[in-house]
């Protein structure tokens, strides 16, 4: 899996791990076509596997490798389940800089 | 992208899919247009699109020699053995004569085939319309080959033979008519007219033939389902002529589900092989 960053293993496997929707993967910016193979790699890895009445879950190995990726990506918050939602966050500015931000359509 | 309706669990079905056939996912946006389309359905819908695709023939240009191979070899030895000399000519609708369509591209081919032993080695000319043949055709130790990569209702192939018989004068029994894929519909249809039919590939209906109720019976009412969301006139739902074919050519003929190549604007969908 060493094609991908570690933040999309970890956002794929913790999608599986808690059921989430596939929004989680496609606003990291990945397309269907890379989130297939992203989960292709996971089921081949055994990382991910097809339960049947369950749908997608992770292996032991998976849920390990999920403990490791949040203390190794995340390592101020290992342990909440909610992971930041890294692509929303904004460039830091200067201390003295004044942010506008963008205005939105029809708003004030 | 929206996809507010798939799972991981479909995109994980849909590219075992990908996988089993060959059909690349990273170097053309087929799959990215599948998961588009498939997000759009209800997850008995997807079911339905998912197990059908299981049995799509895809049919890409570079495969056209490997089919023209495989039908020439339908050929009964002594089919051409009194021929004097063969005419070879694209299978089209009267009033598309001249015009190119698919069928120029696979009559284009055969050029490298003229010395095949299919053809016992008898000259083989390649024309475009009727007008190529000699007024003495009948009588003259000639046959005709009429070549096209798909024949679905049979529709097109018989308003041409009923023009060659009828206009030009042409003894039907004096026909070969070669296809690379051929619904099993369309074979029937002909069959009756006097040529005879050689092809690389028959195929059935995707649902009515290939599936047993209460199978079958599911997978027509999501089929019905997704059509009527999608909005599709009725001519040509579950294909033109209720064909349910599932074949793509060069162009996807319009006797596959229209599911799989007719794009929407109301609602917005994009087809996966569009025409």
């Amino acid at each position: 899996m060493s094609e991908f960053q570690p933040s999309h293993i970890l956002r794929l496997l913790h999608v599986v791990r808690y059921r989430l929707p596939m929004d989680e993967l496609s606003s990291l910016g990945l397309a269907y076509s890379q989130i297939a193979e992203l989960l292709s790699l996971g089921l081949r890895d055994h990382l991910i596997e097809d339960s049947g009445e369950e749908g997608l879950v992770l292996t032991p190995e998976g849920q390990n490798a999920l403990d490791k990726l949040i203390r190794e990506v995340y390592p101020r918050n290992p342990n909440e389940w909610i992971l930041p939602a890294d692509q929303h966050r904004i460039p830091r500015i200067g201390r003295f800089d004044i942010y506008l931000p963008k205005r939105k359509k029809g708003g004030k | 992208m929206n996809n507010s309706g798939l799972s991981l669990r479909v995109l994980a079905k849909l590219k075992s899919i990908f996988d089993a056939h060959h059909w690349p996912t990273d170097q053309e946006d087929t799959f990215d247009r599948f998961c588009q389309m498939l997000a759009f359905l209800e997850p008995e819908e997807q079911d339905c699109v998912l197990e059908l695709t299981k049995n799509f023939l895809r049919v890409d240009f570079t495969e056209y020699p490997h089919h023209i191979r495989k039908a020439l070899t339908g050929i009964e030895p002594e089919l051409f053995r009194e021929a004097a000399r063969i005419y070879l000519m694209p299978l089209r609708a009267p009033q598309d004569f001249g015009k190119q369509k698919s069928s120029t591209f696979v009559a284009y081919g055969f050029h490298e085939y003229r010395a095949h032993e299919a053809f016992a080695g008898k000259p083989v000319l390649i024309i475009d319309t009727p007008g190529g043949l000699p007024r003495n055709f009948n009588a003259s130790n000639s046959m005709l080959i009429l070549v096209d990569d798909f024949i679905g209702s049979g529709e097109t192939a018989e308003g041409c033979l009923n023009y060659l018989r009828e206009i030009v004068g042409i003894d039907l029994n004096k026909i070969l008519l070669l296809a690379l894929v051929v619904q099993r519909e369309g074979w029937t249809r002909l069959k009756g007219m006097g040529p005879k039919l050689v092809y690389s590939e028959m195929r059935g209906k995707g649902i009515t033939d290939e599936f047993q109720d209460p199978t079958r019976q599911a997978l027509t009412e999501a089929m019905h389902s997704i059509e009527a969301k999608l909005r599709f006139d009725a001519d040509i739902c579950f294909g033109y002529k209720q064909c349910e074919a599932l074949v793509k050519m060069i162009r996807t003929p319009n006797n596959t589900f229209p599911v799989y190549w007719k794009s929407q604007t109301t609602p917005k969908h994009l087809a996966p092989f569009p025409r």
